[in-house]
């Protein structure tokens, strides 16, 4: 049986890793706010969890997501998701997605459970070498995306390198130049499977 | 305070502006302006879109502190007004305005009499303009013994505003309203490259270099020791990723290391708490505790895992 011990250490890992995410957030929420852009969700990062306790797996938050838009508005959102856990990945690693959220015409972009899914779905189809295109029938119309191990963002300047400012250019469609940034560090559909098995 | 805060032995100050200001801008009062105050300033960016750098500092004699000084116009108090002499040249004068958790604090109504609408820095800025600045009675006693602020601020040639904020990039959204309520005043040529922002994330690598640089248990070692072990404490630090845990089994409330214990003629030292897993050995292997041994006529020391000796295992 655990000791008292060992399950308060792993409890004060589980709060390293929030604040530690939360520091990511807040990073890429102060560059993309000198870049201009603010958040379409306040400070909401989490849903989909669950106070019963008939549900305990649903008690830990299992992805975050930041989208945002420029702050003349708009219907193009960029952002990111980083997703720890999903029954459908099996035991994958967490790894963040960035992408252009396209919303139906004259919505508000907010949140997008489309944006979750979007590049280790089935759905989703490959768009060069990083990118993963995917189409919906909903308010978020396509998203385009790559996916990149959380290890590669080591420090500010590799948050820039490789979430910002991919994150800039897909909000103005150019792609070959995310492609050319992101190619090497990205993660593929099939690599998230195979870490799962 | 530092000391107190850094234990947990004062009650939290997080997002208290004030007492982090005066932590760090204390700590940099005790130092030559050169080793930390200029490099700080140093890291400041202009509040324009071009964000330049702050202006070289070259030949800085000294540099006066007043904490909290009062505006006589606009009834403001800056936490710190900065006082810069040179030599062969006029002095410089810098407001400080610090910011922990929280915003910018607006006066809430505009007067229509005079068009002044209440943002805080511009009302700053504009009254580092004006020299309507006094400082606090202590400070003026230590650090302006022969010279009135007031004539500071009239001789300085060049007159900054500096916005420290916990932010890891420029918080432009606060910008706008003050360069606009400048503009407004008629001082948008007068504070044109001269408002400017930085973070206090930016403060640690300046005290990591100063611990790294000073004899060891020096004055100047221990206070960059300690406010950048504050500033850890206050997660005040440049982003660096996910950290690895630390994990059940890997700390232990027991002594981690035991020794000299004799028994059955051998003389053992080793680790108490210990847990390893060996593919070799089926999985986990959990003795709670790995030590050495060395049985009576033995000529090399063995390994050995609680009561027992794990063969054929090879610690590198």
């Amino acid at each position: 049986m655990a000791s008292g011990r060992e399950l308060k250490d792993i409890y004060n890992a589980m709060k390293r890793i929030c604040l530690e995410t939360s520091e990511l957030l807040v990073l890429v929420r102060d560059i993309m706010g000198e870049n201009g852009f603010v958040p379409t969700n306040g400070a909401r990062i989490i849903w989909d969890t669950s106070a019963s306790f008939a549900r305990p797996k649903q008690w830990l938050p299992y992805f975050q997501q930041m989208l945002f838009i420029p702050q003349a508005g708009g219907s193009r959102a960029v952002g990111i998701n980083i997703l720890w856990d999903d029954e459908d990945l099996g035991d994958h690693i967490p790894f963040l997605s960035a992408g252009v959220c396209y919303f139906e015409s004259g919505s508000t972009p907010s949140q997008s459970n489309e944006f979750y899914w979007a590049g280790w779905q089935e759905e989703s189809t490959p768009h060069g070498a990083a990118l993963y295109e995917t189409v919906y029938d909903s308010p978020t119309k396509k998203v385009l995306n790559y996916l990149l191990p959380l290890d590669v963002l080591s420090d500010e300047s590799r948050v820039r390198e490789l979430v910002i400012e991919p994150l800039m250019l897909l909000f103005h469609e150019r792609f070959d130049e995310v492609e050319k940034t992101v190619a090497p560090y990205a993660l593929h559909k099939q690599d998230i499977e195979a870490q799962a098995d | 305070m530092i000391i107190a805060e850094l234990h947990g032995k004062a009650p939290s100050h997080e997002g208290m502006e004030d007492i982090l200001t005066a932590n760090v801008f204390a700590a940099f009062r005790y130092l030559p302006p050169e080793r930390a105050l200029v490099p700080f300033l140093k890291t400041a960016v202009s509040f324009d879109v071009a964000r330049k750098q702050f202006p070289d500092l070259p030949g800085v004699e000294s540099a006066s502190y007043f904490f909290w000084p009062r505006g006589r116009d606009r009834k403001r108090e800056p936490d710190l007004v900065l006082v810069l002499r040179f030599r062969g040249r006029p002095p410089a004068i810098i407001s400080v305005e610090a910011k922990h958790l929280g915003g910018k604090h607006n006066s809430v109504a505009e007067d229509e009499e005079t068009g002044l609408d209440g943002d805080q820095l511009a009302d700053q800025y504009d009254e580092i303009v004006r020299g309507s600045i006094t400082p606090r009675r202590t400070e003026a006693r230590q650090d302006l013994s022969d010279q009135a602020l007031g004539d500071v601020l009239e001789q300085a040639s060049d007159r900054f505003l500096l916005y420290v904020t916990a932010h890891y990039a420029a918080p432009r959204e606060h910008f706008g309203a003050t360069v606009a309520s400048l503009a407004r005043r008629g001082l948008a040529e007068a504070s044109r490259c001269r408002l400017f922002w930085t973070s206090w994330r930016q403060v640690i690598p300046i005290f990591d270099k100063l611990a790294a640089s000073s004899p060891p248990l020096s004055p100047g070692y221990h206070l960059a020791c300690d406010l950048a072990g504050l500033l850890r404490r206050k997660r005040l630090v440049p982003y660096s990723g996910y950290t690895l845990p630390v994990l059940a089994g890997m700390v232990t409330s027991q002594p981690l290391f035991f020794s000299g214990r004799q028994q059955q003629g051998r003389a053992e030292i080793g680790f108490h708490g210990y847990r390893m897993i060996s593919a070799q050995h089926g999985g986990l292997v959990s003795a709670g505790r790995l030590f050495f041994g060395r049985s009576r006529g033995a000529k090399r020391p063995e390994v050995c895992m609680g009561q027992g000796r794990l063969k054929g295992l090879d610690i590198v």
